[in-house]
């Protein structure tokens, strides 16, 4: 189902905005992602729809990258490595 | 209400030239319209519309025009609902000063009455980052070549929108250019994680059973590029971008929505169509009064007649068998 890295990829921490709402969505998942050296893993849970309509674009838009998906019902769990600044 | 919003006592050096100079001779009030002079209901003042392209106003441009209105006009500058910045309560006697004061720093007066206006736009691909094509280029290059033309039956507006949210209205101009990309799916790279089927709004791609790779819905597609933009390893890329282009949309009191003749045009045929378009309207409109070409094309015979002679300029970006524009009146 979900892209397979290389190797298991543990993330550092994991971040569910689901509860959240456009705009404080892009804010929670951009001060995840702040507190994260480049390079390191941030699993991150977004719901079916605006969510998963609007963060993973701008996830790639800012140079991050998806490295694996699974969904779980109306929740996809992403493994997202924070890219270089 | 406001009924003059005039700066008491002020004006520009002309407000204390003397009125009603060549008392009796009317202003040619056509001409004026034509060079963006818009008579208002007070007596002898006028509201100057100026030309910018896309809505787009270089901060020096500005500064000279916030200079200008304060010497010459009112208040406040108004934003017109086609992105110009008019100018109200300039006095019959100073417009031509308010003309030369502007163009000093390369601003333009608009157009009004029956010619091309000034093209309309988003904000574009430059930092908008739904934006799939180069609105505000576009709407500049078609504002050089085409600005004014005319007159003909009744005004020519065009617009262009960088993606389909579509916020210039496409559908609502005698020409409407819309931008687009056309996906195209690379199975060798795909690793079927599915975000692109998630992150698709129209459902236009779902995911097989057991592969999880995507299966692409051309007939749902509305080629606004989502896809391209959430997939993590480019397995989605461009394969064309170009323009929706839409004809014969207004607005005003019988309003009609455009009717889309084309699919993926390119930046290099715009031009082109637009001519074309252009002269049509110029040939077949002629002798049938104050008509916009969206009314023209209701006319059965007349709609087949265009799609014959503006066939070929659209070549293979020619929607097939596109339904004419459609009103959209108000009466019930």
């Amino acid at each position: 189902m979900a892209a397979q890295a290389a190797r298991p990829v543990v993330p550092v921490r994991t971040v569910d905005v689901t509860g959240s709402r456009c705009p404080m969505t892009f804010v929670r998942v951009k001060v995840a992602l702040d507190g994260l050296a480049p390079g390191e893993v941030l699993e991150l849970v977004l719901l079916e729809g605006e969510q998963m309509q609007d963060v993973p674009k701008n996830l790639k838009d800012e140079g991050h990258r998806v490295l694996a998906v699974v969904r779980k019902g109306p929740k996809y769990h992403l493994l997202v490595r924070k890219g270089e600044p | 209400m406001i009924r003059d919003g005039h700066a008491p006592g002020r004006g520009g050096p002309a407000a204390q030239a003397p009125p009603g100079e060549g008392r009796g001779a009317e202003p040619d009030y056509k001409a004026l319209k034509a060079g963006g002079m818009v008579r208002q209901r007070q007596k002898d003042r006028f509201t100057v519309r100026l030309k910018c392209p896309g809505g787009r106003v270089p901060l020096e441009r500005l500064a000279r025009i916030a200079e200008v209105a304060r010497r010459y006009g009112g208040q406040y500058v108004h934003l017109s609902f086609r992105q110009s910045i008019e100018i109200p309560y300039v006095a019959l006697e100073d417009l031509d000063r308010v003309r030369r004061e502007l163009a000093e720093a390369g601003q333009e007066i608009a157009t009004c009455g029956a010619r091309v206006r000034v093209p309309t736009a988003c904000s574009g691909c430059e930092y908008n980052p739904n934006g799939l094509t180069d609105t505000q280029k576009m709407a500049a290059d078609v504002a050089a070549r085409f600005f004014g033309r005319g007159p003909f039956a009744h005004k020519f507006k065009m617009s262009f929108s960088g993606c389909p949210i579509d916020c210039a209205r496409t559908s609502e101009n005698d020409l409407g250019f819309q931008g687009a990309v056309e996906p195209r799916w690379d199975e060798s790279a795909c690793t079927a994680c599915g975000l692109c089927a998630a992150a698709c709004r129209e459902g236009a791609i779902e995911l097989a059973a057991g592969t999880n790779k995507p299966r692409y819905r051309r007939d749902k597609c509305l080629f606004c590029g989502d896809c391209i933009r959430a997939c993590p390893v480019d397995a989605w890329q461009a394969q064309r971008t170009g323009w929706m282009v839409r004809v014969g949309g207004k607005h005003g009191r019988h309003p009609i929505v455009g009717a889309r003749i084309a699919a993926m045009l390119p930046d290099a045929n715009v031009s082109g169509l637009i001519e074309a378009v252009i002269s049509w309207y110029e040939k077949n409109a002629a002798g049938k009064g104050r008509i916009r070409l969206g009314a023209l094309l209701q006319d059965p015979a007349a709609w087949r007649r265009f799609l014959a002679d503006i066939g070929p300029v659209l070549g293979e970006w020619a929607a097939p068998d596109p339904a004419p524009p459609r009103p959209c009146e108000i009466h019930f």
